[in-house]
């Protein structure tokens, strides 16, 4: 009776001792990083990954095992289910754990993509999107981004026999529509490019519920966001095609007041589908019927500066005024006497645009001021018709 | 997205028929419409004589510009005067100008008034013992020197000339002093320019208060040497009036007035316009736009064309009613435009 206690204690002790002891055993982990970036851009940071994903495992007593498994992908190959080769890839049968850093070098900054997996059950445990920058910095900014995984790897340690999966959290978003290639950046972060119509965005811990702004650009398109909202854990979401972003116009018109005649129009943009320079043309004929009377012809060529006003290029109708000046050439057929010459001024002449598939029909007013100098015939004066209105334009333009 | 697209493109549709259906109805009034006159397409000659209009005014920047056509028996001639604005006059100042020039506007040559008084400008008439009279100067067309200068007293009318029977030359305007009057003034010449004889002639009857007062547009006399055309301005409603007179009841004393019962006056809306008189023809030009012939008793308009609607064009017509002359002062352009009649 008397080593009874002593034998229980003893017991209790080496119990206790040995769950501590097996609580302590240091999980086993592979590190995986993925280089999205073409080329050998890549290397450096994927070295410093390396490097600094084996001091995370030693502050967070995980040992390492095996070599770390580099993969170097084209940037074309779909953003996602970088993690799904991840799960494919023959890593030790003793791997606890996967520690994934999946990367993309864009110009000065390099987004990070890390990922917790469990090569067992075949689960990610977690991740975070995280963005470094490149040059001279690259060390203590991979560095600071490696930092991001802390937490994520604290929970993995804290709670490494209890998997337990995201509660409330996004699993999957796939962006559905947009043009091919469209870049799309999710929150801020480049998540890749449309690619057959879709985009499935990396693994990001998303709260159900929230909303993320989306920004989607492309060169030579114009740029678009909008706000996706994130109801559910497996999320499809549209995104819009990308209206292209025009340079040039081209197109015909016709004028009432110059009836007989046609015009040609063309027009360089400044700014795409905002502001533009356009050069016109107009000729047109005014037969006679009296005796002895001669058939005019007018030239009439302009150079204006213009401005969309008010609605977005993607609206049905749009709003333009225009400013510049030009010139009318009126000859008579079949005589010497020279040209009459009549300049312009081409002031805020309003054109309404009715827009469709990269059509344009349109109306404008012509508010021109004759100026009355040289050998002209309209004086000073607005230039109208015998009705007192203003000529009137219509025509069609393509824009490119 | 289809279903958008499909949806934008139905209003894109229908906005582009209700466009062109709006611009279809209009279109039948505004197909012959265009911002410039119609009559520039009979245009047969033009000359620049912006440096003799330069030459005239010299330090001036203005001139008051007239066109006066007449027929002499060596062909028709155009009258340009140019009489420049003149603030304070001096010895340099620049002087009115005759330009003359035959029908078809090649330059014959120029006249200036005699002495201080003289000046030109209405009537334009070919007198009757073959000089030209234009303002209070009369001149020989042949060589275009001053024969002499009339007394400058009612010359503001319209003069024609009897060749047959006596010579006289007449001018017929308002009475002196007066811009609108119920009563005009019938002056006549002899060869040797004497002291005229003057005529009164009643637009309305004696006695009449109270009614209208008239300005002369216009006078000319007929093939028949005798009926006298004449087109009068109502002061007040702008109506314009035109009447026939006889030469000789007005020199007899015993014309009735010119516009009475039974004197078969025709009326015609004068609003926005100025008169001008051919052979055959009165033409009034609009100064919203158009020229329009009327018949010679003015009762109805026979053409019509578009015109300018600027101000500072001078214009007048041959007296055959063949042509119209044409200038811009600024320019210098000096047109000679068929008629569209």
């Amino acid at each position: 009776m008397k080593y009874r206690g002593l034998a229980v204690g003893l017991l209790l002790f080496f119990v206790m001792t040995g769950v501590a002891v097996a609580q302590s055993t240091p999980a086993q982990a592979v590190i995986y990083v993925q280089d999205l970036t073409p080329g050998d851009l890549g290397n450096r940071i994927r070295d410093i990954l390396v490097t600094r994903i084996a001091d995370k495992f030693e502050a967070f007593n995980l040992r390492a095992i095996g070599d770390p498994i580099l993969v170097d992908t084209p940037e074309a190959e779909s953003a996602d289910f970088r993690v799904q080769p991840l799960l494919a890839q023959k890593v030790p049968a003793a791997t606890d754990l996967v520690v994934a850093a999946i990367f993309r070098i864009q110009s000065s900054a390099v987004d990070i993509q890390f990922i917790l997996v469990d090569p067992k059950q075949k689960n990610v445990l977690g991740g975070v999107l995280s963005r470094a920058r490149t040059g001279l910095t690259v060390f203590t900014s991979v560095d600071a981004a490696v930092n991001d995984l802390d937490p994520v790897l604290t929970q993995y340690v804290t709670n490494r026999y209890q998997y337990q999966p995201p509660q409330g959290v996004v699993e999957t978003i796939t962006l559905e529509g947009g043009r091919e290639g469209e870049e799309v950046f999710f929150a801020g972060r480049d998540v890749g490019k449309v690619s057959g119509g879709v985009l499935k965005v990396p693994y990001t811990p998303f709260p159900v519920g929230s909303k993320v702004r989306v920004e989607i650009r492309k060169p030579g398109y114009h740029p678009e966001e909008t706000v996706v909202e994130l109801p559910s854990t497996q999320v499809k979401a549209p995104i819009p095609a990308l209206q292209r972003a025009n340079r040039f116009t081209a197109g015909v018109d016709w004028t009432f007041g110059q009836a007989l005649g046609f015009g040609v129009v063309g027009r360089f943009y400044g700014v795409p589908d905002w502001t533009y320079l356009e050069l016109a043309a107009y000729r047109d004929l005014v037969p006679q019927t009296h005796v002895g009377f001669h058939d005019l012809r007018h030239y009439d060529f302009g150079v204006t500066a213009g401005q969309y006003l008010f609605l977005s290029y993607s609206s049905l109708v749009r709003v333009t005024v225009s400013l510049g000046a030009g010139v009318i050439y009126t000859s008579l057929e079949g005589t010497t006497t020279p040209d009459f010459v009549d300049l312009y001024l081409n002031l805020l002449s309003p054109t309404v645009e009715l827009r469709f598939a990269g059509w344009q029909l349109f109306v404008q007013p012509q508010m021109k001021f004759a100026l009355g100098v040289g050998d002209n015939l309209l004086g000073r004066t607005w230039v109208t018709t015998s009705l007192g209105i203003p000529p009137v334009t219509i025509g069609v333009l393509r824009s490119w | 997205m289809v279903r958008v697209r499909s949806v934008r493109a139905i209003h894109t549709v229908v906005a582009a028929v209700l466009i062109l259906s709006a611009a279809l109805l209009a279109g039948c009034s505004l197909f012959a419409a265009h911002p410039f006159p119609d009559y520039i397409a009979g245009i047969e000659k033009r000359v620049n004589i912006s440096e003799r209009i330069a030459a005239a005014l010299k330090t001036a920047v203005s001139a008051r510009y007239e066109i006066g056509n007449i027929a002499t028996p060596a062909g028709d001639r155009v009258l340009l005067l140019i009489d420049p604005a003149v603030a304070e006059p001096n010895p340099d100042s620049p002087t009115p100008l005759l330009l003359i020039f035959n029908r078809t506007l090649d330059y014959l040559g120029s006249v200036v008034p005699q002495g201080p008084l003289g000046y030109f400008g209405r009537p334009f008439a070919l007198a009757a013992d073959g000089n030209v009279l234009s303002g209070d100067t009369v001149f020989d067309p042949a060589t275009d020197t001053v024969v002499l200068t009339l007394s400058p007293t009612g010359l503001t009318g319209f003069g024609f000339s009897v060749t047959s029977g006596t010579p006289a030359t007449y001018i017929l305007s308002l009475p002196p002093g007066e811009t609108a009057s119920t009563q005009l003034v019938l002056s006549s010449y002899d060869n040797i320019w004497s002291a005229p004889v003057n005529y009164n002639v009643d637009i309305l009857p004696a006695g009449t208060t109270g009614g209208s007062t008239y300005v002369l547009e216009g006078a000319r006399l007929e093939s028949d040497n005798d009926t006298v055309t004449i087109t009068m301005r109502d002061a007040a409603t702008d109506v314009l009036t035109v009447v026939h007179a006889s030469l000789a009841a007005v020199i007899a004393g015993t014309a009735p007035a010119l516009i009475s019962a039974g004197s078969g006056a025709a009326t015609m809306d004068g609003s926005d316009s100025k008169v001008y008189y051919t052979a055959n023809d009165i033409v009034l030009r609009r100064t919203t736009g158009s020229f329009e012939r009327y018949t010679s008793d003015g009762t109805s308009m026979t053409a019509k064309i578009t015109s300018d609607r600027r101000t500072g064009i001078v214009y007048g017509f041959s007296p055959d009613g063949a042509y119209l002359y044409r200038l811009d002062p600024a320019t210098g352009s000096f047109a000679l435009i068929r008629t569209w009649w």
